[in-house]
């Protein structure tokens, strides 16, 4: 998953130099093939929301979903608790969910974590230890939300709109 | 009539059972599960203070300086049926000569009784943290500080004052397109440890003691869907009463403060933009013929910038500026008795915070002070033998679970 990261910021830099050198036929030509490699490569895919199949929704905004990760919306709809599950706060997979997909550094949710958890007036989320762990708890625990790469039984992956 | 003392005491034995049902959830008996609801958190920090004159937390001057600073605690959660949630926080201080106690930092039955859609509402019974500002509620953990002491709003001397309420609070939260809208009020009775507030207010120690009444403490809080600003307003309206000593010189007296706070913060990108302004106004009267009535305003501000280099690296610059008297800002009419620098601080601070892992901090700053308004009584006993221009260096390692 790292080798691809870095891969994929490498051709960013190569594509934000590329329009400033002068535009050979040559270069216009790779140009298009690094922008080609670059879109078909998997890291576009992103990190997905995974749920248990209890919970009774089908998409999720940016804000629902912040607002899920933030501790503050705890019921779904239908009046079921959310167990809310996190990996830990270096853990590369955790950043780039909270970068890409929540739009927040990770540094800022932990901020809003230790307010709820050293004021009392609420909790944070259950830190797992690998992907694997998160998927096998999700299906074990109806109205429990987490993310990652792939699926698994008994759970469901879910887009940010 | 609603007895209010009473039901104080009431709270005293409610906060009793909160803790032993903490013990019985947690006997080997109650199977815990990675997943439960119950959850234990705790944090340690321990601060380094090195100052050229002055005291800070203990003997800070130099050359030794002083690690007067200690702070710990844990705290538990457990949420037995959904809209009942129960936490518990126990912490040990260590502030130089001011204090050294452990106490029930909170401990509290929290009952969400309105959950519809976007809007929750809710009640918490029992030791309440005080919401006040950005940092109140959490002031004593080194990781939800922006520095490694708070600025001077949250001033040590107001600390007991602020804390936390015995009572009750009412909450709500609404989530809407425009962003999320939170209230927070608290009644409830403030701690009784006033005797640095005490000193502050009458320059000098009597045989007397301040007691508190029951008090208001709210809170309006406003953040933006991406989370980038946060507002907030704060009013904390609280009675206090002189209890004379024997042989005292003054009359029972009466203390009102009245303490407006507005809050502010905006992030962009790896930027955060942090101010907070807070005007206290005061009222001392019936103290009798040797000290007449005073009704001065008070004034604190700053402004700080925060820089994340990276997840690591955080980089911090702060002004901070408190007034006893906005009236009389360089203390021109004070008494001969006290030193005229005692009436304002006037902090310019850099720092420098290393996280090497998300469980541990660590900080160093430096603190460049005109004014000794916020030197504390019990580290500098003699007010004329302190410095009107001085400086700090302040090291801290935190750690939490």
């Amino acid at each position: 998953m790292s080798s691809f990261i870095n891969i994929d910021k490498h051709l960013f830099s190569t594509i934000l130099i590329v329009p400033h050198l002068k535009n050979t036929s040559m270069e216009r030509i790779s140009f298009f093939i690094l922008c080609l490699i670059c879109f078909a490569s998997p890291i576009s895919q992103g990190v997905e929301l995974v749920v248990n199949s209890s919970v009774p929704i089908s998409s999720l905004s940016a804000t629902e979903a912040r607002n899920i990760f933030t501790m503050r919306t705890q019921q779904w709809p239908d009046g079921q608790p959310i167990t809310v599950f996190v990996l830990n706060d270096d853990n590369p997979l955790h950043k780039q969910f909270s970068k890409e997909n929540l739009h927040v550094f990770p540094y800022k949710l932990r901020r809003i974590w230790d307010r709820n958890i050293y004021s009392g007036t609420g909790d944070a989320p259950i830190t797992l230890d690998s992907e694997e762990e998160m998927i096998e708890v999700i299906s074990t625990l109806a109205g429990s939300i987490g993310y990652a790469n792939k699926g698994g039984d008994n759970v469901r992956l879910i887009k940010i709109q | 009539m609603f007895d209010l003392l009473k039901f104080n005491k009431d709270i005293r034995l409610f906060e009793r059972f909160i803790i032993s049902l903490f013990f019985i959830a947690t006997t080997p008996a109650y199977s815990f599960e990675k997943f439960d609801t119950f959850q234990v958190h705790g944090f340690a920090s321990q601060g380094y203070f090195l100052s050229s004159e002055n005291n800070l937390y203990g003997k800070s001057s130099k050359p030794h300086g002083t690690l007067g600073l200690t702070e710990a605690g844990i705290n538990m959660s457990l949420r037995p049926i959904n809209s009942v949630r129960l936490a518990a926080q126990g912490i040990y201080r260590h502030a130089g000569a001011i204090s050294e106690s452990a106490q029930i930092d909170y401990a509290l039955l929290d009952w969400t009784f309105l959950e519809h859609e976007d809007l929750r509402m809710g009640l918490r019974l029992g030791r309440i943290k005080n919401p006040f500002g950005f940092y109140n509620e959490t002031r004593d953990v080194a990781f939800t500080r922006p520095s490694i002491t708070l600025p001077s709003i949250y001033y040590e001397r107001s600390r007991n004052m602020l804390l936390s309420a015995d009572g009750a609070q009412l909450y709500a939260n609404n989530t809407t397109p425009a962003g999320n809208f939170s209230f927070q009020l608290n009644v409830g009775e403030l701690s009784d440890d006033l005797k640095e507030l005490k000193i502050a207010i009458l320059s000098v120690d009597t045989p007397g003691h301040l007691e508190n009444k029951p008090s208001f403490i709210g809170k309006l809080g406003y953040e933006n869907t991406s989370g980038s600003t946060r507002l907030a307003f704060s009013y904390a309206d609280a009675d206090m009463e002189y209890k004379p000593g024997s042989g005292d010189f003054l009359d029972s007296g009466d203390l009102n403060f009245k303490i407006f706070l507005f809050s502010a913060q905006q992030n962009i990108g790896a930027f955060t933009l942090t101010g907070e302004y807070l005007r206290q106004e005061n009222i001392f009267e019936n103290f009798g013929p040797f000290y007449p009535k005073a009704t001065p305003t008070s004034e604190s501000y700053y402004i700080q910038g925060d820089y994340h280099f990276n997840n690591r690296f955080k980089g911090y610059t702060r002004y901070d500026a408190l007034f006893l008297n906005k009236d009389d800002r360089t203390g021109k009419h004070y008494p001969p008795n006290i030193p005229s620098s005692t009436a304002f601080t006037k902090d310019y601070m850099l720092g420098l915070q290393w996280n090497p892992s998300s469980q541990w901090i660590v900080q160093a700053e430096y603190h460049r002070i005109n004014g000794i308004a916020l030197l504390s009584f019990a580290d500098n006993p003699d007010r004329f033998a302190a410095k009107q221009h001085w400086s700090v260096f302040t090291l801290q390692l935190s750690y939490r679970f």
